[in-house]
């Protein structure tokens, strides 16, 4: 297929779908249809046009795109001057081919776990479009769960990777912090924020991986794999259903053993401590000039946070560092550690609640319990999808030891294989191409 | 954020002065009125026991808060 026909079918599924996923804030047809040209003009004269060529492809609303406002999510920023240059992953991405059809949609600054946007709308869920995407990058993780787009870059805080991705069904990675550059991103949390990848496939993924963190990705070695599930906090309301699925998927990996981090509770409020002091320092400029121009829940979360005093950080930051220290020590003894990515799949919008240990629990709040205490070590995670056709989507986290991407693709080829992790097409409107 | 999100094991807020958290958004200058205060109030209490457990925390490791 040309590029030229590949964008074509793209902007097609995107006018198609997305009057009712509400994924993209911004289409760049022109743009894309330009850009795809050029990639079938290179490759009609024999030309190497890189590994992502004809590849579409788009991101979050906090990447840099030349000449287009970043709105990271907000009215806000509206009246913000245009970006000169492309982010650098996005930058990395057109160099490998891969063509940039549009924006998409997210919460508020990334400060959430539901893409409800008070200015860019509510982001559907796919799978069934009475229920959450997840947040903060949902847009992304939608996109690609219908079909609009093969790849999408969203960005990882304390989930914004994780939680999308398994609610939506599809593959997303949080990679080891830093690992591709941020350059060029709205930030959040400095210290915690990470750019992250969206597909449909493990391929997909690792080539995307490669081309973004510049980086050959190498094989591992099924042999040398220790493989441990985490236990306690990860388990606790978390789905029945989702989690026998889990233990038997880490069979098929010749791994099960339970490891319980006992600090994992205390890093989750460590967590949330450190997002709210630095999230408001961040904006509080902003929100004096500017406050009635928030989304009120964001705002007054924001304002809270930049309220607290600064000893607080310092005792934040103390247990955040023995809660990242017992999970090192686990990752010393194991290559893989296996937990949900969220507690249950996707919640109706409607309510707004998820069932954790028999009793229904605000979705907002407890989306996020399972991915919050693993952003704060910065290694590397993987959430693939249960295969469980037919049935809404439960991902769950592969965590490996700083670097260590490979492995997860690794891992996560093995679970494919075996069957107990695939991609499912949501029952839309028309049959994927 | 909401009032539901509360932290496991946290029973009180003993751990921040949520008035005095919220007097100094005076002095910061940060907005707080009729249509913020509710919400505020609300993430800060919300904050109050998130801290009160890292506190416990750190008190079980024997390394106390500030």
């Amino acid at each position: 297929m040309s590029a030229v026909q590949a964008v074509r079918d793209a902007l097609a599924r995107i006018a198609l779908l997305d009057g009712s996923i509400h994924a993209f804030t911004r289409v760049l047809a022109e743009a894309a249809i330009q850009a795809a040209e050029r990639i079938d003009a290179g490759l009609a004269c024999g030309k190497d046009m890189g590994p992502l060529a004809g590849v579409p492809f788009a991101v979050k609303d906090l990447f840099d795109v030349a000449g287009q406002v970043t709105s990271a999510g907000s009215v806000v920023r509206a009246n913000s001057p245009p970006a000169d240059t492309d982010a650098v992953a996005v930058r990395r991405l057109r160099a490998a081919g891969a063509i940039l059809i549009g924006t998409l949609n997210m919460d508020e600054f990334a400060y959430g776990f539901v893409t409800q946007n008070q200015h860019f709308g509510t982001t559907l869920n796919p799978h069934d479009t009475a229920r959450l995407s997840g947040g903060s990058s949902g847009g992304s993780a939608a996109a690609v769960a219908a079909g609009m787009v093969a790849l999408t870059l969203g960005s990882d805080t304390n989930g914004s990777v994780r939680v999308p991705s398994s609610l939506c069904g599809v593959f997303g990675l949080r990679p080891t912090h830093g690992a591709i550059p941020l350059c060029g991103t709205f930030p959040f949390i400095d210290r915690l924020d990470t750019v992250g990848i969206f597909s449909r496939s493990i391929a997909d993924l690792r080539t995307a991986f490669s081309v973004l963190a510049d980086v050959p990705v190498e094989e591992c070695s099924p042999v040398t794999r220790r493989v441990a599930r985490l236990g306690g906090w990860f388990r606790s309301g978390a789905d029945p259903e989702g989690l026998a699925e889990m233990d038997a998927a880490a069979k098929t990996l010749g791994g099960g053993e339970l490891v319980d981090l006992s600090l994992a509770a205390l890093g989750r409020s460590a967590g949330f401590l450190i997002t709210a002091f630095e999230g408001g320092r961040r904006h509080q400029d902003t929100l004096r000039a500017q406050w009635r121009d928030f989304d009120p829940a964001t705002r007054d979360r924001l304002i809270a946070g930049a309220l607290l005093p600064d000893t607080l950080l310092r005792d934040a930051e103390r247990a955040a560092a023995l809660c990242v220290a017992e999970l090192e020590a686990a990752l010393e003894k194991y290559d893989l550690l296996m937990a949900p990515a969220t507690p249950s799949p996707a919640p109706g919008i409607a309510d707004g609640m998820i069932i954790m240990n028999g009793s229904a629990v605000p979705a907002r709040a407890n989306l996020g319990l399972y991915a919050q205490p693993i952003s704060l070590a910065g290694v590397p995670v993987l959430t693939v999808p249960l295969a469980r056709p037919g049935r809404l989507p439960f991902g769950i986290q592969l965590i490996a030891p700083r670097g260590r991407e490979a492995l997860l693709f690794d891992a996560a080829d093995a679970l494919v294989a075996a069957g107990a992790v695939a991609f499912s097409w949501p029952h839309l409107e028309e049959v994927p191409a | 954020m909401t009032s539901d999100d509360q932290p496991c094991g946290a029973s009180n807020a003993r751990g921040l002065d949520v008035s005095a958290a919220l007097a100094r958004a005076d002095v910061l200058g940060l907005p707080l009125n009729e249509l913020t205060r509710a919400g505020i109030e609300t993430n800060l209490e919300l904050l109050a026991l998130h801290y009160l457990a890292v506190c416990e925390g750190l008190e079980e490791t024997g390394a106390p808060a500030s």
